[in-house]
């Protein structure tokens, strides 16, 4: 646990917004834009003879939307484990200073801190609240990773019976989850950069040279190993524009 | 189970052990100009390099379809003109509405 950041009593009281009720009104768009995502993964894992086990066996255990779809060229060329690692590791590299900033908000019991951190995804860290208690971190965790492994599970049922034609189709089954998760991040800067107090031309002069100088990143570094050093440099100018 | 999948959940899992659940048990003594930079600004970070990546992500599927829905839904939420649902309608309907329109 972070000296600096205690964890948050599992049993606190619930305040605004953290009812159960509320919470899974506030997670249930995020769990479903996961949806088509994870039966795509189910449908084209079975098209390359995964048994339904096997579908369920990694997103139980793997849970990792980007690093699944990557694993699947590789596990059917027969890739080693320290490959495998190296690409999963550089894919997921991002969940690093999520997850110690979200660290906070999980309960102090190892178990289950340990499985509330290893339900982390990018949709349920950008519906979490800084002011969410254990028990409202893990529903939105819960919830998320259940509708992942259900969905996927359907997913390689589907892909079962489906004719493999229609899986070519060019239908982009994930952009209801990029929509969601872009709305996420923008109310999250809102809420983590407008404050009271703070000028906002500087910073939002800062959250732009960071988009910029993020998108030179991917450019030179590819999508998969600019997060680090992006993620750092836009820390270090938004401290900048920080007053 | 086939042993290429079974390589595979295992680096899975070892990632999220190195990358999600380690860092939740690691203890740091950081004074409070750190605490602001860990709690505020690194996840605000975050959050711009999510926004980029998933704009660079579509963009390089669909540039004008996605161009347009994903300025919509990042101003719409921005500015907090709308919730989640009509917010996810609108920018989907969009995407969808352009890739038609373009062909």
């Amino acid at each position: 646990m972070n000296d600096a950041q205690p964890a948050m009593d599992e049993r606190a009281a619930p305040s605004d917004g953290n009812s159960r009720v509320a919470v899974l009104r506030r997670v249930a768009p995020a769990a479903i834009a996961v949806v088509p995502v994870s039966m795509l993964f189910g449908m084209l894992a079975v098209r390359s003879d995964w048994s339904l086990l096997e579908v369920v066996a990694i997103s139980l255990l793997g849970f990792s939307g980007s690093g699944q779809f990557a694993l699947l060229p590789l596990a059917d060329a027969g890739a080693g484990f320290f490959t495998m690692l190296l690409v999963t590791a550089s894919i997921n590299s991002r969940y690093l200073p999520i997850a110690y900033t979200s660290a906070k908000r999980l309960p102090s019991a190892a178990s289950r801190r340990a499985c509330l951190a290893h339900m982390l995804g990018d949709e349920a860290y950008a519906t979490e609240h800084e002011r969410d208690n254990a028990v409202s971190v893990r529903w939105i965790r819960l919830s998320i990773f259940t509708a992942w492994v259900l969905a996927g599970l359907v997913g390689a049922l589907l892909g079962q019976v489906i004719p493999a034609a229609w899986l070519g189709a060019d239908v982009n089954l994930g952009y209801p989850a990029s929509v969601v998760l872009m709305y996420l991040s923008a109310s999250q800067l809102r809420a983590r950069l407008w404050q009271q107090g703070q000028q906002k031309g500087p910073l939002l002069a800062a959250a732009g040279v960071s988009a910029g100088l993020a998108l030179l990143f991917i450019l030179w570094l590819g999508p998969v190993y600019f997060w680090i050093p992006s993620v750092l440099l836009a820390t270090f100018i938004l401290g900048r524009a920080w007053s | 189970m086939s042993e290429s999948v079974l390589v595979a959940i295992a680096a899975l899992f070892t990632t999220s052990c190195l990358v999600r659940i380690a860092p939740t048990f690691i203890s740091l003594r950081i004074d409070p100009g750190a605490q602001r930079y860990l709690e505020r600004l690194l996840p605000a970070a975050v959050f711009i390099n999510f926004a980029v990546y998933i704009a660079y992500s579509e963009m390089v599927r669909e540039p004008v379809p996605a161009l347009i829905s994903l300025a919509v839904v990042g101003a719409v939420a921005l500015l907090n003109l709308l919730g989640l649902i009509g917010t996810a309608v609108l920018g989907i309907t969009l995407y969808f509405v352009w890739i038609g329109i373009i062909g």
